[in-house]
């Protein structure tokens, strides 16, 4: 029984684990205690891989939905209606054509899909599923650092002096960087979390400022303000590009007003601030993805470190987490409407020509947008292939009805298929050799472990056969070769090939040379200073409770209700612990404090209907002393709010918006 | 006990290759991480290495056990099933004592009480199994606080000691002194018995200097476990570092709880029933029809682990505290609660006590 070196397939953490296969089946998996990043360590979902890899729900061939139900296909057939649909849209088939691609894909999956997006189908209208905040994140640390991602390492963690997690809850979502924040905490780092939930990480906090909801930018705001108002602080701040509108933006907040919309006190900001500006090493780390922060509150956490001077030269600075394993690679690919592989422009005419030399067909040039972005315009695409989905599009789901034929493509037998017409299987990523890139850019190789099932393709050769099929030629004849077009063609991969991390385990992190200033070279007007102040959006008026909707609304996940659970669903234990919750809560739960339930007058399971100026569901109430009084939080997988609730507020909470909902809550009966 | 140069250790493995699937302790290329696991034709057991990450139960009582397969005929309605057969030759070479002490609760538990385990049975009926004494600890290891180790006393067949040149050979079993007789050696010297003692004695001396990652003073919280006087506190401390993963149950050699589910198989009528490795760290573990849980906080789910390893009682029915002193819960463990930590808890909460 050989055991396989490989890459957990889950979060945005990257860990290494070792797969025993039997054949054609995964045996058992196993930590590794010499990889850099997990150390020995996996989460539960992690420590259940295996079970996931065998599992028999699996897409194993293609499919076309007819007046009759699916008729199978081979691929040959399939691909060939593709083609017939693409002759179909005629010259006008950029724009009528998306792609939702998959933040699990490996990056030379991605890569190609991205190709094929541009140039089969001629279309920008491309995104990641689940992208959320990720791109949104990582442009407003570009603002502020000139530098297009999170220039961190998980390894700083450890010896990081002051630790500040922003609305994460670590130990859930990306468990081994919780694990991480723990142990430096552990050895004296000063973690401070900034939630309006007590999550595990604030009860391992040294302190947990708990905010009010919605009101997070504002106790960013406090702390900064707290800084300036000693004159050293404020004299380097007007020292760097920006600092005299941030010292103004500052200057125009009132500490009451700070005060009275967190709910914090004047004592635990300054002791807080405090503490940070004293930090040698300081890091900031929030989420991002579908739930992650907006950059508003990226370009404030930005700001704030600035003010102490906390940037990457003395291994401090912003860590934008993703969610997802290859979301940070699959956006380097350039899955997105107007960037070409690491960040660079698409509107940039000599990278467009670079692009030609290999394509031979330059990729369109005007920026597109997302699917998601499509559907909320108004506008039905006759076209759409979704690449293993997990949460994204769903929302839009009669909207989507209209789109005249959508494609899916994936491993796993997943509820979108419902939308689709046409069904694509690919292989798991167990079953093919590609790289992914963690969310502290560290790009890493995962092996080919055992054959996919009979006669499913692995990614790299799908892409090209559907590119044949349409008349596109594409010369590659290994993932290997793939990898070496995007590190041609991608400064911030250059340099990177599968021999070279082949003989690293753990992998490398990009840039492998650190000169690189990514889109500010390329951008070809003159390169703003950097580090800079970034100029922000006023703060607003906080969501705030009325007498009509006298609560304010949160939504969050978990280890076991993790996205659409589409994948924890065919786990075993993963999926039993899900269920145990569902016994207690069928109909999904809400969070409310003690003191709410009393006033209210409602028990713990009781059905209560929550009802907002938009929309409402109806759940069971869960008595808990992790929110706030007036608060309430909803776990992400009750699927009346996925389905009905989310639809209505698609507005708010697109692109990662964690914005909180005023609500109003009833008992019923 | 006999004495034997590498070119015989050699002949052992090849002797016991002709009739036996063997597995060993092998370090991975790419990683270099230890794992126990088959070996391949030719392939040797790597006697250096250090403690495999996962425990030497997975042969007995793997990950995942597919141990039954059954298929339903709709037109001629019958059911065939079938129960899986492992009981083929296995040996196991070399064990290290802890994991040894480990397969022997489990032998306890899955065998020695009023319900014996007919899968594992199988599993187990036929296995040979070649410890290796640890002449010198890794840095993780509390064997010496468990009474598990350095030298294994019970459960081979054959147990090496490794000399500077060489090893001496204890034979456990029958089949061993059979092995040993075929394989034609030689008899080591009246005086290798002290030779052992004194490597042994060696071994257990260089904890101090070597195994300094952990120590865990078991007996001294093994009354104040089995009472219930760990205070609220204490538990409440260690619970909230759990980030409920399972990997402890996981890696521990002892730890025997598993999850039964009924699985179709891809591309066949046929279904499969198997077990799964199940750890007390889940909430969805204890949780009982009616929605009763008796341990739903996760304070008192990780105090039940305790209790299982280190409490009077459970050690009645292993004949052993469960705890083997491997180690290995504290690589493993993502918030800092192995074993050895909890036990320092513990200890440190009798000495404020005492006070």
């Amino acid at each position: 029984m050989p055991v396989y070196p490989g890459i957990c397939t889950f979060c945005g953490t990257g860990c290494g684990h070792l797969l025993q296969v039997t054949g054609s089946t995964v045996e058992a998996v196993f930590p590794v205690r010499t990889h850099l990043v997990s150390r020995g360590r996996l989460c539960v979902r992690g420590w259940n891989v295996h079970e996931l890899l065998r599992t028999p729900d699996r897409i194993v061939q293609p499919r076309l939905r007819t007046a009759q139900g699916w008729k199978s296909l081979t691929y040959e057939e399939a691909f060939a209606w593709l083609n017939r649909r693409l002759l179909d849209l005629g010259p006008d088939r950029g724009d009528q054509s998306a792609v939702i691609a998959s933040p699990r894909a490996s990056n030379e999956e991605s890569y190609l899909t991205m190709r094929f997006a541009r140039e089969v189908l001629r279309t920008n209208h491309i995104a990641v599923d689940n992208e959320g905040g990720h791109l949104a994140a990582l442009q407003a640390i570009w603002e502020g650092s000139g530098f297009g991602a999170g220039r961190c390492s998980f390894e700083w963690i450890r010896n990081a002096d002051f630790l500040l997690t922003v609305d994460f809850d670590a130990t859930r979502q990306n468990p081994i960087i919780g694990s991480e924040l723990h142990f430096a905490a552990r050895e004296g780092a000063h973690l401070v979390v900034v939630d309006s939930r007590r999550t595990q990480t604030a009860r391992l906090s040294r302190q947990f400022l708990q905010v009010r909801p919605g009101s997070t930018d504002f106790a960013l705001a406090a702390l900064a303000k707290h800084l300036v108002e000693r004159e050293e602080a404020a004299a380097r701040v007007l020292g760097r590009p920006g600092g005299q509108e941030w010292l103004a933006t500052l200057g125009g907040l009132a500490w009451e007003q700070l005060l009275g919309v967190t709910g914090l006190s004047r004592n635990a900001i300054a002791d807080t601030a405090d503490r940070l500006a004293s930090a040698r090493q300081a890091l900031a780390l929030f989420p991002t993805g579908i739930f992650g922060l907006p950059a508003r509150t990226v370009r404030w956490i930005s700001n704030l470190f600035l003010t102490v001077g906390a940037t990457e030269n003395s291994k401090s600075g912003l860590f934008p987490v993703p969610g997802i394993n290859n979301l940070q690679g699959a956006l380097d690919m350039g899955l997105a409407p107007g960037l070409l592989t690491g960040y660079q422009p698409l509107e940039d005419a000599d990278v467009r020509k670079q692009f030609c030399s290999r394509w031979g067909v330059e990729p369109p040039d005007t920026p597109g947008f997302s699917l998601g972005e499509l559907l909320e315009q108004g506008k039905r695409p006759r076209l759409a292939i979704v690449v293993d989905h997990d949460e994204g599009v769903v929302r839009f789901g009669q909207a989507l009805r209209e789109v005249e034929t959508v494609v899916y493509v994936g491993a796993f037998e997943n509820p979108f298929t419902e939308f689709a017409h046409l069904v694509l299987p690919i292989a798991a990523y167990s079953e093919t050799v590609g790289t992914f890139t963690n969310g502290e850019r560290r790009v890493q190789i995962s092996g080919r472990k055992l054959s996919p099932p009979t006669g499913v393709l692995e990614g790299w050769r799908f892409w090209m056969e559907a590119a044949a099929a349409c008349g596109r030629r594409w010369p590659f004849t290994s993932p290997q070769e793939v990898m070496e077009e995007i590190a041609d063609l991608t400064p911030a991969y250059r340099g990177l090939s599968h021999d070279l991390l082949a003989q690293t385990w753990g992998g490398v992190q990009w840039p492998l040379a650190d000169t690189l200033k990514l889109r500010e070279e390329r951008s070809g007007v003159s390169p703003k200073p950097f580090p800079r102040f970034v100029a922000l959006q006023e703060l607003g008026e906080p969501s705030s409770p009325s007498d009509e909707y006298p609560f304010l609304l949160l939504f969050g996940k978990s280890q076991h209700y993790w996205h659409l659970n589409n994948l924890l669903n065919k786990t075993f234990l993963p999926r039993r612990e899900y269920n145990a919750l569902l016994l207690l809560y069928p109909d999904g739960f809400v969070e409310m404090a003690a003191e709410d339930a009393r006033r209210l007058r409602v028990r713990d399971k009781e059905k209560v209907r929550i009802r907002s100026r938009r929309g409402g569901m109806e759940l069971q109430v869960k008595v808990s002393d992790d929110v706030l009084p007036g608060a309430l939080y909803v776990p992400y997988f009750v699927r009346d709010m996925v389905n009905r609730f989310l639809l209505e507020h698609k507005g708010a909470l697109q692109r990662g918006e964690t914005s909180c909902v005023p609500v109003t809550i009833e008992r019923i009966g | 006990m006999y004495q034997i140069d590498s070119g015989e250790l050699k002949g052992l493995v090849e002797y016991l290759r002709v009739s036996h699937r063997l597995y060993g302790p092998v370090s991975e290329t790419h990683t270099h991480q230890v794992v126990f696991r088959e070996l391949a034709a030719r392939e040797e057991p790597d006697w250096k290495a250090e403690i495999p990450i996962n425990p030497i139960k997975q042969v007995v009582f793997p990950h995942i056990d597919a141990f039954l397969r059954y298929r339903y005929e709709r037109k001629s309605r019958e059911v065939s099933i079938g129960l899986s057969d492992p009981s083929e030759a296995k040996a196991l070479l070399g064990v290290r004592s802890c994991d040894l002490e480990g397969l022997l609760c489990l032998d306890r538990f899955f065998l020695g009480q009023e319900f014996v385990d007919e899968m594992y049975r199988r599993h187990r009926r036929r296995l040979f199994i070649v410890s290796n004494t640890c002449v010198r600890p890794f840095s993780q290891c509390f064997c010496v606080c468990t009474d598990s180790g350095p030298a294994p006393r019970e459960g081979f067949d054959l147990n090496l000691i490794a000399l500077q040149d060489g090893w001496l050979v204890e034979v456990g079993s029958e089949r061993g002194e059979t092995v040993a007789r075929e394989l034609g050696w030689k008899e080591a010297p009246a005086e290798a018995s002290d030779w052992k003692q004194s490597i042994v004695d060696a071994s257990v001396r260089s904890f101090d200097g070597l195994a300094v990652e952990n120590k865990a003073w078991i007996s001294r919280v093994t009354n104040r476990i089995t009472t219930g006087f760990v205070r609220e506190g204490t538990w409440d401390f260690i619970g909230k570092q759990c980030l409920e993963c399972g990997a402890c149950s996981f890696v521990c050699p002892s730890c025997s709880c598993f999850n039964v589910e009924d699985v179709a198989e891809m591309g066949s009528d046929d279904w499969v029933r198997l077990r799964c490795w199940d750890s007390c760290a889940y909430e969805g573990y204890t949780r009982m029809a009616g929605d009763h849980n008796p341990r739903k906080p996760v304070e008192d789910r990780r105090n039940k682990r305790f209790f299982c390893k280190l409490s009077y009682s459970q050690a009645k029915k292993y004949l052993r505290p469960g705890c083997v002193g491997c180690g290995r819960c504290s690589w493993v463990c993502p918030g800092d609660i192995g074993l050895p930590n909890v036990v320092t808890y513990i200890r440190r909460e009798i000495e404020e006590d005492a006070e």
